[in-house]
């Protein structure tokens, strides 16, 4: 995300920067608010192939998308999406001990990027 | 509070407390606001054959959210992308919350309960008068709760004296049980999820098992990181995401597996790596009528070489060589399979194929080894096939043909002798094709009740069977307008399962207690409600005295009268009380024969089968047996090696219909889509089905990425867009089961031809031939059905 503002950024004029980083601002902010352009129909990660291909590379290598957890189910979708899912509300799904033990104030993403899973093992396959 | 293990156990000790007072429990669940939610409730997922444990999360009477049970044996806490958004579901607009009844003019109207009931009970008894008890039946699902289950096939049997009782595990896991009785004498399997992480080789066939059962293969997929050198075998005909951690994919034309299965017991055979001693005490071979020596059937075996299999599957002879030393060398080797191999006409033989590699082998009954079929809904195994809800069976999973165990039956309904018909009904797609109008005589069956399950559009060969839904007078139980309420006379509301409470038993033979967590929306009513409200109208509260509004105390009537029944059986349930299942934070594996036992891991093993060991010290197996296959239906405690003939599909690619057909799923979206596609990030991530081709078949026709593709069977017809990819075999085209739209429903195209054995019909394998018809359109509408009124 932060990336394809930055890109939004270097093509924009002044006042656009303004505005950018506005948006900057906003993004981290944690919990629900509306994705930066209309998810239409498409998949997401259709899209964020090209808009983030880092990130949407690292899912697919990883333990989520192996097991088939895709965009949506941390993120929502039209009506819920977060760009930073709350670990109380997402996290907890799945990884609730965990969660549970999770130090005050801390969220999981600080220590577990969530796109790699790969913290705790080396990858699956080299 | 936080919940943990010690929590939870001091929150079983007031739960016992709270019981005994006649408190709900609804009203006891650990709360903390630091999640946001009033309360925590537990229970099992309502989808696949894995058994989740979660708990839901409630807050201001509402079902807000969803975790997984950390201490839940199954799942170990994780989810997949259906369990994590179910709930989502429960709150579509699209909810039936009043029954409905079909006016003259063909229109539905609001009706109230007793209006509804009064016509259903009517109607049965009429049809019953005029036509005879077989008139009327019952077609339900492994998706109702084992209480349920359990009362409609009493209803039906006992009360109606009809075995007019089907169930959808006929159309998915039919040949697992037939596969199950003639090789081990009983049904399910005599081991558990834990064999995987004690496993050495782990062979998967017939199952996408990343798609199909993601928390399953989460835990292949940990066992083999954190143990490199166990070998991940897959045999199916697509290359799909589940071998991405393969070492070694068998690709075989669909139909075919069966040559392969035999090669590897022949490469198994001709290189001595077969257990002697195992096979000697253990098991004897067969034909099904005669005994084979074991020369004889290694000169059976002689014409399976891996190379004769490789013409006739396509797969690769070293792959072959490969996987039949992996498997037997192992020292502890894990099958699992699902539908790959059940949906088909051979489905049964696939099946013992599988367990005889097990068997010769000596891969069953010690840790990590086991034979082991997976299954597709969440009460197949609890439900339907323990509590013996399809037309051959009755509680117990033995047959009604079987004199002495139905004069059990009778005796524990309290039935006079003889009460019970000892003649099997009729097998699902026999009696769809039994199913017409009051005045056709030609159709013996006049009216159904269906429940939890949409068989117009998940019956194959679709368009053969819909005109006698429309004729007959069809009642449906379901929470959403579906396909089949289309052609209902009656529509009942029905809840979800958070919305009722209940039993699920999983693939492992483990039962889990779902607690009530809300209240249905409108006048939806818990299934078990509607049949028993259907037994007082009828006479029957006497057989079926349940009939409270209060479904938790009916459902542990239900489960009780049920749990009777198989006492003394390998079956047993006799130690799972309703109190101890409901405090209990991970269910339990039967055979459970006392209130202390803690479930059985492993069965006919001594030392951890508790039934084996009872008949032990009654004299009944002799005692120095380590394993023994008590239910055997020679009584010497063997299982069973089958010499079975090779076949392949009923229907297979020719001139005119050169491309095989066959169908799965997405791990988004569940069976007919009903309920999965009304969740938008779900419907985002999967909105339609497609057609899954190999770009070199693609290049031939012309067909490009996205081309709209008009697949033909000698059935019918359905036109769906194309994706390219080369995970599927050149000269088979692969799609979804899940889409709604009429014109992407696979079964119009899907063949209805059954396993001789197990009436299973074999979706799996269709001759087709294909034409683009068009450029890309967009089809991506995550259509769902919301019309009861319309054909559409």
């Amino acid at each position: 995300m932060k990336k394809t503002l930055w890109l939004s950024l270097l093509a924009g004029a002044c006042v656009w920067m303004l505005i950018g980083l506005s948006m900057v601002t906003t993004v981290s902010a944690e919990g629900s608010r509306k994705h930066v352009t209309p998810m239409g129909k498409q998949d997401c990660y259709a899209c964020h192939v090209n808009v983030s291909p880092t990130v949407a590379a690292e899912w697919q290598e990883s333990a989520h998308a192996m097991t088939g957890i895709k965009c949506g189910v941390c993120h929502g979708d039209e009506k819920n999406f977060q760009s930073k899912p709350s670990q109380q509300q997402v996290c907890i799904g799945c990884h609730a001990a965990e969660v549970q033990h999770t130090p005050e104030g801390r969220s999981c993403t600080a220590c577990h990027p969530v796109h790699r899973f790969s913290v705790h093992s080396k990858p699956l396959r080299q | 509070m936080q919940m943990n293990r010690r929590n939870f156990l001091k929150a079983s000790m007031v739960t016992s407390a709270i019981a005994a007072s006649g408190v709900s429990f609804s009203a006891m669940a650990n709360a903390t606001n630091k999640d946001g939610v009033d309360k925590w409730v537990k229970g099992v997922c309502r989808f696949c054959g894995t058994g989740c444990g979660v708990y839901v999360g409630v807050k201001d009477g509402k079902l807000v959210t969803i975790k997984g049970n950390p201490e839940a044996k199954t799942n170990f806490g994780f989810l997949c992308v259906k369990g994590f958004a179910a709930y989502k579901s429960m709150y579509h607009p699209d909810r039936l919350t009043h029954p409905l009844i079909r006016q003259a003019d063909g229109k539905f109207k609001k009706a109230s309960w007793n209006e509804a009931l009064d016509l259903v009970a009517n109607k049965f008894k009429y049809f019953h008068e005029k036509f005879g008890k077989d008139s009327v039946a019952y077609y339900g699902s492994g998706q109702c709760t084992t209480e349920e289950t359990y009362t409609f096939n009493k209803l039906w049997k006992g009360g109606f004296r009809s075995n007019m009782v089907e169930g959808n595990p006929r159309l998915c896991m039919a040949s697992a049980v037939g596969g199950y009785i003639s090789t081990f004498g009983a049904d399910e399997p005599a081991g558990s999820y834990a064999d995987i992480e004690k496993s050495k080789c782990i062979f998967l066939t017939g199952s996408n098992m990343s798609e199909c059962h993601p928390v399953l293969f989460r835990r292949v997929m940990r066992h083999k990181r954190n143990n490199p050198e166990v070998k991940i075998i897959v045999c199916e005909p697509r290359k799909t995401s589940t071998s991405a951690i393969a070492d070694l994919w068998l690709p075989v034309d669909p139909g075919t597996d069966l040559a392969v299965f035999h090669s590897m017991a022949y490469e198994i055979l001709r290189n001595n790596w077969q257990d002697n001693g195992f096979m000697e005490r253990h098991t004897r071979i067969t034909d099904g009528k005669e005994p084979v020596t074991l020369e004889n059937y290694k000169k059976f075996l002689e014409q399976f070489t891996p190379e004769a299999a490789e013409k006739v599957t396509r797969c690769p002879a070293e792959n072959i060589r490969k996987a039949a030393e992996w498997f037997a060398t192992s020292g502890a080797s894990m099958s699992m399979w699902c539908m790959g191999l059940n949906q088909r006409t051979r489905g049964v033989f696939a099946n013992n194929l599988i367990h005889n590699l097990h068997l010769i082998t000596g891969n069953i009954g010690k840790p990590g080894a086991d034979s082991f079929s997976l299954t597709g809904q969440p009460n197949a195994c609890g439900g339907v096939r323990e509590a013996g809800a399809l037309s051959h069976l009755l509680p117990g999973t033995k047959p009604v043909a079987n004199d002495a165990w139905r004069a059990h039956v009778e005796k524990m309904w309290k039935l006079e002798p003889g009460t019970i018909d000892p003649k099997p009904g009729f097998h699902t797609m026999k009696m769809f094709d039994s199913l017409g109008g009051e005045n056709d005589a030609a159709k013996p069956i006049k009216a159904m009740l269906v429940t939890t399950t949409n068989p117009a559009q998940s019956l194959p060969n679709l368009n053969k069977y819909l005109k006698g839904m429309d004729d007959a007078f069809l009642v449906v139980l379901d929470i959403f307008p579906t396909r089949t309420t289309q052609f209902a006379d009656v529509i009942l509301p029905a809840a979800f399962l958070y919305e009722k409470g209940g039993v699920y038993g999983c693939s492992e033979r483990r039962s889990q207690h779902t607690e009530r967590a809300v209240t249905p929306p409108g006048e939806a009513k818990a299934d078990l409600w509607i049949a028993t409200q259907i037994a007082k109208r009828m006479g029957l509260e006497k057989l079926i005295p349940w009939n409270m509004d209060d479904t938790m105390k009916a459902g542990e009537m239900a489960w009780n009268d049920y749990t009777d029944i198989t006492k003394d059986t390998g079956h047993t349930l006799r130690g799972v009380s309703y109190q101890r299942l409901r405090e209990s934070v991970d269910g339990f594996q039967w055979p459970v024969p006392t209130a202390d036992h803690p479930g059985t891991y492993k069965r006919y093993v001594k030392g951890m089968d508790p039934h084996l060991e009872g008949l032990q010290k009654a004299g009944t197996v002799p005692a120095d047996a380590t394993i023994y296959f008590y239910d055997d239906a020679k009584k010497e405690g063997k299982a069973n090696i089958f010499v079975r003939p090779y076949q392949g599909g009923a229907e297979v690619p020719d001139a005119e219909y050169p491309f095989f057909f066959t169908t799965g799923r997405v791990v988004e979206q569940w069976h007919t889509g009903t309920m999965t596609m009304r969740i938008p990030e779900i419907a985002r991530s999967h909105p339609n089905d497609y057609l899954e081709i190999n770009p070199e078949d693609a290049k031939q026709y012309k067909i490009a990425n996205g081309d709209m593709v008009k697949v033909t069977s000698r059935r019918g017809e359905i036109i769906l867009p194309a994706r390219l990819t080369d995970g599927t075999m050149t000269g088979v085209v692969f799609t979804h089961m899940h889409d709604q739209a009429k014109e992407r429903m696979c079964n119009f195209v899907t063949n209805d031809a059954v396993d001789p054995g197990s009436a299973e019909p074999e979706y799996k394998i269709a001759a087709v031939k294909i034409a683009r018809v068009g450029g890309p359109r967009d089809v991506a509408d995550g259509y769902v059905i919301s019309d009861v009124n319309s054909r559409m």
